[in-house]
């Protein structure tokens, strides 16, 4: 973690769930980004995401009043400003060294640690959700918002990976109702409807960010183009994507074969009730006659 | 997967049905409570037929394999049956049509009923119930009851309406039993999100289905002739009226609800455990025990008979006052419970186990 007493920035803790640690030197700044569909009145929208994505970042604040854990999806960006002669001074290195343990420490794994990008003097630590940079300050913003735009797709492509990693032993379980459905299958009717609508909107989630991941690079490129480029790259969000496109195919054509078996099987057992009923009704009446003529064998 | 609310509704029903049965073969006295043991034991072969079902697709078995196992119990069970009533009640009273020729055609039934929407089994259910009264006026029930008892000639056609109207358990109406414990257990137990609320569903039902019954002979003065005498016919077991198997049906469906609720969904039920452990030793070996009871009661009065120079059925319901009859029952039940839990609960021994070397 982090040492209290490192050299040069001398934070008393950065410790992301604090949230507004007082940093040094002068002028960095954390923020938290949390991503939400619409802006609640005096909150700052640093970022109006795509249209089709209907997604706005905007900085919490303290005054804003929302807890941390309120928020879906957010993202810590640690700024820290530098001079554009820095790039080689001790000091320049010691916040590197800084920005780099805060930003691994929300790496998931080890063997993931966390991403380092440097472009015209600009350098950016990347993690899922915390991402540091260091620039002249006339550049931060437009880094910043270059980095929150790529880190927002990040975010999205591994909730889906995580939520779709997850569906497969129910997706492995669910697959002979493909094939076949009966009457004790009705019961997952309503679960079966209701993965099927997941499969949909994980579908229409991936759809509405392919062409934002998998955009042509920007002409003439700018210094934050670049950036959320290159993350795009180094994520592999364009191969990402392409898996999980074809892993939801899979899971969508599972899922809409078990829809079309539940709707036959339905459909065919309300003829099948009345079939079985009037069978019955025809039963009983054989019954009675049949019977009748036993008694009368019987007298 | 074992349920205590079935071990215990099973215990309930053999409890009752080895009071009565000593009470009535031995002193010739009805207890208040005759004709409870059996409808609560002919629900349970509904309940119990479709767990045992689920359990054997859960294993991975064929439906083949699970109708040709079920065709063998159910003629298992049938063959049993009229064993038992060769040996017990003696040659004679082969074709009585006795609760095990009965459980055993269920059996039958129920594995047809598995593919059966449910709707066509509750109708036919109604439709067994409802039919039931038109057949027993056709075949003129009484003259089959002459002494209090059935008494058929040993022709075709008198073997054929025994089986299905006029003998102890004839198919109609007492098939609704088995086919509503199949719905029952099918709504509850094949639907595990919302078992709750269906044990509370079950419950109403039941309640609703006893209520029918009792309006049904409360208002019977009122009602026409024809209705009241053919059709409602009052409160008996010979033959089930159709308000004693509404109301019997009703009390097997919310003692089923009361006791799943309350006891199968209720983790502090855990705490009764020396009680559970009685009901499911009496569970785990009800056939064995149904059998059981009346070779011990029965053999012994009709080698009594025999030796004293008389009919075999000499002492019949005459042998003793219903104080020691009962005494007797609760002797046996006492004796056949330390018997078997020293047997252990592995059903190695009793007809359990053999219906499942034959048939299994």
């Amino acid at each position: 973690m982090i040492a209290e007493d490192e050299p040069g920035i001398r934070p008393t803790k950065i410790a992301a769930t604090e949230g507004y640690a007082s940093l040094h030197p002068p002028g960095a700044e954390l923020q938290q980004v949390a991503f939400v569909t619409e802006a609640k009145p005096g909150q700052q929208v640093l970022l109006v995401l795509p249209q089709p994505l209907q997604c706005r970042a905007v900085l919490v604040g303290r005054e804003a009043g929302e807890a941390p854990s309120d928020l879906a999806a957010s993202l810590w960006l640690l700024k820290i400003p530098t001079a554009t002669a820095e790039a080689t001074s001790a000091e320049h290195k010691e916040h590197l060294a800084f920005a780099r343990t805060w930003v691994e420490a929300a790496a998931p794994h080890e063997d993931a640690p966390a991403l380092m990008m440097t472009f015209q003097g600009a350098q950016i630590v990347w993690a899922p959700g915390r991402v540091a940079v260091l620039a002249p300050a006339e550049r931060l913003t437009a880094l910043s918002k270059a980095l929150i735009e790529a880190s927002y797709y990040e975010a999205e492509l591994r909730e889906i990976e995580s939520a779709i990693g997850a569906a497969w032993p129910q997706f492995q379980a669910d697959s002979p109702l493909a094939f076949e459905f009966n009457e004790r299958s009705i019961g997952e009717r309503k679960r079966l409807r209701q993965r099927f609508q997941e499969v949909l909107l994980f579908h229409a989630r991936l759809a509405r960010l392919s062409p934002h991941i998998d955009a042509p690079h920007l002409h003439p490129p700018t210094l934050a183009s670049q950036v959320g480029e290159r993350l795009r790259e180094r994520t592999r969000m364009v191969h990402r994507l392409e898996y999980l496109i074809e892993q939801i195919e899979v899971f969508e054509q599972v899922y809409e074969m078990c829809g079309q078996r539940s709707s036959d099987f339905m459909l065919a057992r309300t003829g099948h009730i009345l079939e079985g009923i009037i069978i019955l009704l025809l039963i009983a009446q054989l019954t009675l006659s049949a019977f009748e003529i036993l008694t009368s064998l019987g007298q | 997967m074992r349920y205590t609310s079935i071990d215990i509704l099973r215990t309930i029903g053999i409890i009752v049905m080895v009071l009565v049965h000593f009470s009535e073969n031995l002193a010739g006295a009805t207890p208040r409570f005759a004709g409870l043991g059996a409808p609560v034991f002919a629900f349970i072969s509904g309940i119990s037929y479709f767990l045992w079902a689920q359990g054997q697709q859960a294993r991975g078995k064929s439906e083949l394999d699970i109708s040709k196992t079920s065709v063998r119990r159910g003629l298992f069970v049938i063959g049993l049956g009229f064993l038992f009533n060769i040996l017990v009640w003696l040659p004679e009273d082969t074709f009585t049509w006795d609760v095990l020729t009965f459980i055993g055609t269920a059996l039958l039934v129920l594995n047809l009923a598995r593919n059966i929407p449910i709707p066509v089994l509750v109708v036919g259910a109604i439709l067994a119930l409802g039919i039931s009264p038109i057949l027993r006026a056709l075949a003129e029930y009484p003259l089959y009851w002459e002494n209090g008892y059935f008494d058929p000639d040993l022709t075709l056609s008198d073997l054929a309406i025994g089986f299905l109207a006029c003998g102890y358990f004839p198919f109609f109406p007492w098939i609704a039993y088995s086919l509503i414990g199949f719905v029952t257990a099918s709504l509850v137990f094949g639907r595990h999100e919302a078992e709750k609320t269906y044990a509370g569903k079950v419950v109403m039902a039941g309640g609703l289905l006893m209520a029918i019954a009792a309006t049904a002979l409360l208002t019977r003065g009122f009602m026409p002739t024809m209705v009241s005498q053919k059709l409602v016919e009052g409160w008996t077991m010979f033959p089930p009226t159709i308000p004693y198997v509404l109301g019997t049906l009703g009390m097997g469906i919310f003692l089923f609800g009361i006791t799943h609720r309350f006891v199968d969904l209720n983790p502090q039920a855990a705490k009764y455990r020396g009680l559970l452990d009685i009901t499911k030793t009496f569970s785990r070996y009800s056939l064995t025990i149904y059998v059981l009871h009346h070779v011990v009661h029965l053999w012994p009065l009709w080698i009594y008979a025999v030796v004293q120079g008389y009919e075999p059925t000499y002492f019949w319901q005459k042998v003793m006052t219903t104080t020691p009859a009962l005494g007797l029952a609760v002797l046996f039940l006492a004796i056949c419970y330390f018997v078997l839990r020293w047997i252990g609960p592995d059903e190695r021994y009793g007809i359990e186990s053999w219906m499942r070397w034959v048939c299994d």
